[in-house]
C-alpha cells in the first residue's frame, strides 16, 4: 500500500500550517507589496531543505552512524518538541521571533524559512520518512506541502474575526496534538524495529 | 522597491547580531535538545561488519577455550566462573549450564569436524549421565548435588544429545533422549507450560517456583525430539508448549517489557517452521526479532557511542552470556525467516544487525595477545571477559550466536553440519 497518505498527515501535522499562519497573525502584517516575494524566497529555500533532508536520508545516517530504528526515537522525542508550542498555545513560533518576519530580506531564511515553514519536526520527519517510504514520494510530499503552506501565508492578512482566530487557533492546537501522537508512534516503532 | 535595511518591525524585541534575542536561545534550545538526544538516545553505533570467516574463528577460539576449561576437572566438568586477574576458580556449578556448554561443543564439533571437541563434549555427556534421576520411565539431569532435577537443565542435555546425533548420526543415546524427553512431558502442565524441577527426596514436582527461560529450552529440545524420532508424538508436546510461550508466557511470569528476549524460544520456532507455524506465533516471532534488534543497537551504541556511549557511564559492557543469547535469538529468526514468507521482510534488517552485532560481540573475545599478561593465559585466550570474570556460558553464548550469525552471513539455511563426525567406538 501507498504511503502517500500517511505522508499528507506527517507533513500536514509537522509543517502544521495554521500554526504558522496563527504566528504571523499575532504580529504586524508583512508589507503588502512585499509579502509575495518574502514568501516565495523563504519557500523555496524551506523546500531545498527539506529535499535535501529527504534525499540525502542515507548519507546522513551513515555521517551519524546511527541506524534507521535509532534516529527513528530521537526524531520521535524533535517531534514532540515541535508539538508543544502549537499545541499549548495555538502557534508555530514566539510572538517575538515572528515579529522579525518584518526585518525585510533578512527575514527570509529565519524566521520565514526556519523554522516557519520548514520546521524541525518536518526537516527530522524527512529523513526518517524519507527512509522508510522512499526519498521521491517523501521529498514531494514535503514540497507541495510547504508550498501550500507559503501560498496560505502569501494571502495575506490573516482572519481578523474573533471566531475566524479561534478557528485558527483550534486546528492549530489540533495539529500539533496530531503530530504529538505521531512523535509517539514514531517513538514506540524505533524501538519496536529490528 | 522597498528597502532593505528596513527598521526591524518590532523596535522593542532585544537582539543579539541583529537577531531577537528570543530567537537565538530558541535555537540554542534545539541544539541542546539536539545534543542531548546524540548522547542518550542515538549515539554512533559500531558499524563495522564482521565476516564469517573472522566468526568462525572466534567460534573456533571459544570451542578450544571449552576443551581447556574442562582440563581443569576429571570428571568431564568445565572451569565454570574464573577470576584471570587473581588466577583463581571461584567454586560453584550449574548443572543447567554444563549442559548448555557441551550443546555448543557439539555445534563446534560438527561444523569444524573437530574430533577433539567432540571427545570433550562426550566427556561431559559422562557427567551428566552419572548425574541423572531415573523414574517411572523418564530420566532427568540433577544439579550437583543430586536432590533436584531441573526442567532446563534435562531440556538442554535433550538439546546437547540431539546435536551430537546431528554431528554423528550415532544413535548410541537415542534411548536416553527419549527417557528425558518423557521427563519433559510429565513436567508439561496443562496450558503447556511446565513445572520448573522435580524435587528428588519428595518424590514430586516443584509446584511454586517459576523459569522464564526453562518453557523455551524445553520447547526446543521436544522439537528437536520430533526431528530426530518424527513418529513419537513430541511434536504435540512442543506445539502445546509453542503456543504457550507465544501467547501466555510473558503474562503468567509478569515480564514487564514484553516479549521476553527469549533465544531459546527463536531456536524452537524456527526449528518447527517446517512443520507451518500459526499466525500467533509469526507475530510473537516477530515482535522478538524487534526485540534482539533493540537490544543489540543499544549494545552497539553503548561501545561507540559519543563520548564513550551513554551506557558506559552507567555499567560495563553486557557479559557474552547476555550478548551472545541476542545474536543466538537474531540467527534463529534469519532461519525461520528463510523458511517463512511472512517473516521474509524482516530478513534484510536481521542480516544487517546480525553483522554488526556478531562482529561487535567477535572482536570482545580475548585473542593470544590480549591473553599474555594473565596468569594463565590458556585461560583466557578465546574466552570472554565481563567484569573481569568469565563464566562458561560466556563462550557457550556468544560460540552459538556466532556460529549461526556466520550462517546468515552466508547464507546457509542448513543448521545441521555438512559432513558426519566418525564417533568414537561406533
Amino acid at each position: 500500500m501507498s504511503e502517500l497518505p500517511l505522508l499528507l498527515i506527517v507533513f500536514w501535522a509537522a509543517l502544521n500550517p495554521p500554526a504558522s499562519a496563527a504566528s504571523l497573525a499575532s504580529v504586524d502584517p508583512l508589507p503588502e507589496e512585499r509579502r509575495d516575494g518574502l514568501l516565495a524566497a523563504a519557500g523555496g529555500l524551506a523546500a531545498v531543505l527539506l529535499l535535501l533532508a529527504a534525499v540525502l536520508h542515507g548519507p546522513l545516517l551513515d555521517l551519524l552512524d546511527v541506524s534507521a530504528a535509532s534516529f527513528d526515537v530521537a526524531a520521535g522525542i524533535v517531534l514532540i518538541a515541535g508539538a508543544a508550542r502549537p499545541m499549548l498555545r495555538g502557534r508555530a513560533i514566539e510572538e517575538a521571533i515572528a515579529a522579525a518576519a518584518g526585518d525585510g530580506r533578512r527575514a527570509v531564511l529565519a524566521p520565514l524559512a526556519v523554522p516557519l515553514l520548514a520546521t524541525p519536526a518536518a526537516l527530522v520527519a524527512a529523513v526518517s520518512w524519507g527512509e522508510r517510504a522512499g526519498e521521491a514520494q517523501t521529498a514531494l510530499v514535503a514540497v507541495v506541502l510547504v508550498a501550500l503552506t507559503a501560498l496560505w501565508l502569501a494571502r495575506g492578512p490573516q482572519p481578523r474575526s474573533r471566531a475566524g482566530r479561534a478557528a485558527l487557533d483550534a486546528l492549530a492546537r489540533l495539529t500539533g496534538a496530531l503530530l504529538a501522537v505521531l512523535a509517539v508512534g514514531l517513538v514506540v516503532r524505533g524501538i519496536l524495529a529490528v | 522597491m522597498t528597502s532593505d535595511t528596513t527598521t526591524p518591525a518590532d523596535t522593542d524585541t532585544p537582539r543579539w547580531l541583529g537577531w531577537p534575542r528570543r530567537g537565538w536561545l530558541r535555537l540554542g534550545g534545539w541544539l541542546l535538545l539536539l545534543i542531548a538526544l546524540r548522547l542518550v538516545l542515538a549515539p554512533a553505533e559500531a558499524r563495522d561488519p564482521a565476516t564469517s570467516e573472522e566468526l568462525r574463528a572466534a567460534v573456533s577460539a571459544a570451542s578450544e577455550w571449552m576443551q581447556r576449561a574442562q582440563s581443569a576437572h576429571e570428571d568431564g566438568r568445565y572451569l565454570y566462573l574464573y577470576d584471570p586477574a587473581r588466577d583463581a576458580a571461584i567454586d560453584d556449578y550449574n548443572d543447567v549450564r554444563h549442559a548448555g556448554v557441551t550443546m555448543a561443543l557439539y555445534q563446534a564439533a560438527g561444523r569444524d569436524s573437530d574430533l577433539e571437541a567432540l571427545a570433550a563434549a562426550d566427556r561431559a555427556v559422562e557427567w551428566m549421565t552419572a548425574h541423572l534421576h531415573r523414574r517411572d520411565g523418564w530420566a532427568a539431569l540433577t544439579d550437583v548435588h543430586g536432590v533436584r532435577a531441573k526442567v532446563g537443565g534435562t531440556a538442554l542435555m535433550v538439546v546437547a544429545l540431539a546435536e551430537r546425533r546431528l554431528a554423528t548420526g550415532d544413535p548410541r543415546h537415542d534411548a536416553l533422549m527419549r527417557e528425558l524427553g518423557a521427563f519433559l512431558a510429565a513436567m508439561q502442565r496443562p496450558d503447556g507450560g511446565f513445572l520448573v524441577a522435580w524435587e528428588i527426596p519428595a518424590g514430586e514436582p516443584d509446584r511454586i517456583g517459576t523459569s522464564r527461560y526453562y518453557p523455551g529450552e524445553a520447547l526446543w529440545a521436544l522439537a528437536l525430539l520430533h526431528e530426530a524420532f518424527p513418529g513419537d508424538g513430541w511434536d504435540e508436546h512442543a506445539r502445546a508448549a509453542s503456543i504457550f510461550i507465544t501467547t501466555r508466557r510473558d503474562d503468567v511470569e509478569g515480564v514487564r517489557f514484553q516479549p521476553l528476549a527469549d533465544h531459546w524460544a527463536a531456536y524452537g520456532l524456527a526449528e518447527m517452521a517446517e512443520w507451518g507455524l500459526s499466525e500467533p506465533e509469526i507475530e510473537y516471532a516477530r515482535r522478538l526479532a524487534g526485540r534482539f534488534g533493540f537490544l543489540i543497537r543499544v549494545e552497539m551504541q553503548r561501545a561507540h557511542g559519543l563520548f564513550g556511549g551513554p551506557g558506559r557511564l552507567l555499567r560495563e559492557e553486557v557479559p557474552a552470556s547476555a550478548f551472545g543469547t541476542w545474536i543466538e535469538g537474531m540467527s534463529a529468526l534469519w532461519r525461520l525467516s528463510t523458511a517463512d514468507e511472512r517473516m521474509a521482510d524482516l530478513r534484510p534488517a536481521i542480516e544487517e544487525r546480525l553483522a554488526l552485532g556478531a562482529g561487535l560481540l567477535a572482536r570482545r573475545q580475548i585473542d593470544a595477545a590480549g591473553a599474555s599478561g594473565y596468569a594463565d593465559p590458556e585461560l583466557v585466550r578465546g574466552a570472554w571477559l565481563s567484569g573481569g570474570l568469565t563464566r562458561m556460558d560466556d563462550q557457550q553464548h556468544a560460540l552459538s550466536g556466532l556460529l549461526y550469525a556466520s550462517d546468515a552471513i552466508e547464507g546457509r539455511t542448513n543448521r545441521s553440519p555438512d559432513v558426519l563426525l566418525p564417533s568414537p567406538g561406533r
